[in-house]
């Protein structure tokens, strides 16, 4: 009896090992990363709004580059320049350039090492509406986009 | 044997409780990846509309019937998603495929309306969207009605 249960045991034991690493366990590991990625994403553009509303203008992307541009860069109110870029490690920064503030802080980590960003992308439209998307990706395997996200802000008259 | 019995039956019935958690956590998910795709596009036509304002009222498009966000031959594509990203060609597969999945879902209508009170002020409009989307497996919340105050001079 006590063979059988043991057995019983391990038999389960082997089944949720075979089951984490299985093509459902990756799917599930799939929508956490999904999850985070989405979670990362809209942390991102709410720290964006935040610092365009005190900003003045923005002088990077312009308007004579559709193609858009893979950084930001702000004047705040009282002159200073701010720049939001990511990281090669995929984590949204922003380096300041006035006096005493020149060494980059790190606004939103990168949800985890498997994931990271692709393509990050800001445009100025006509009208004064700087449109920002961003994808994050696997790191593994097939590199296949997780989430991608899009937002647009009218920028102060 | 009863005692593995009686286990085994008491496990399967904890795991019920469980697999069903699991289940309504991805419904639950993809309702909310529903809502933040649809205030996305809500922020995207509002923030245009606003942008375009400046040029005064007439300049900002409107449309009275349901459009797709994304290509749509039957029901016809937004103004405010025909010209997106480097290419300028909306939201194409090819360069956007989650979007393209993701935006399918929803179609929306965006007017100006009088302001209540200010019927004869041809610079100020009450913008009203409405955004319709395919529930997930048939429930939860399926539209969204957002409206703002738009003027062709700045409101202080």
């Amino acid at each position: 009896m006590e063979v059988l249960i043991g057995l019983s045991f391990l038999a389960v034991l082997i089944s949720m090992a075979y089951a984490l690493m299985s093509q459902s366990g990756k799917t599930s590991r799939g929508k956490m990363d999904r999850v985070s990625s989405l979670g990362a994403a809209r942390r991102v553009t709410g720290f964006l709004n935040q610092y365009l509303k005190v900003s003045s203008k923005v002088l990077h992307p312009s308007e004579g580059q559709p193609r858009g541009s893979s950084y930001c860069l702000l004047k705040g109110e009282d002159g200073t320049l701010s720049q939001l870029y990511f990281s090669e490690a995929g984590d949204f920064m922003i380096r300041g350039f006035s006096e005493g503030n020149k060494s980059p802080k790190m606004l939103v980590r990168s949800p985890n090492k498997r994931i990271g960003v692709r393509n990050p992308l800001w445009f100025l439209r006509p009208g004064g509406v700087l449109e920002f998307y961003i994808a994050y990706k696997e790191n593994t395997g097939n590199e296949e986009n997780i989430v991608e996200i899009f937002d647009s802000y009218a920028l102060s008259r | 044997m009863m005692e593995i019995v009686v286990v085994t039956s008491i496990l399967l019935v904890c795991a019920i409780p469980m697999v069903h958690l699991l289940t309504r956590t991805g419904r639950l998910q993809e309702r909310s990846s529903r809502s933040t795709y649809a205030h996305l596009i809500a922020r995207r036509v509002f923030e245009t509309a606003l942008g375009l304002s400046r040029q005064g009222l007439q300049a900002i498009p409107t449309h009275d019937g349901f459009l797709c966000a994304v290509d749509n031959k039957e029901r016809g594509t937004s103004p405010y998603f025909q010209s997106f990203g480097p290419s300028l060609s909306g939201v194409s597969s090819a360069e956007f495929p989650l979007l393209v999945k993701a935006l399918s879902h929803y179609r929306f209508r965006f007017v100006l309306k009088p302001v209540t009170g200010q019927e004869t002020n041809l610079s100020l409009r009450n913008a009203v969207l409405e955004i319709h989307w395919d529930p997930v497996e048939g429930k939860g919340p399926r539209k969204m009605v957002l409206q703002t105050i738009l003027s062709s001079v700045p409101i202080i």
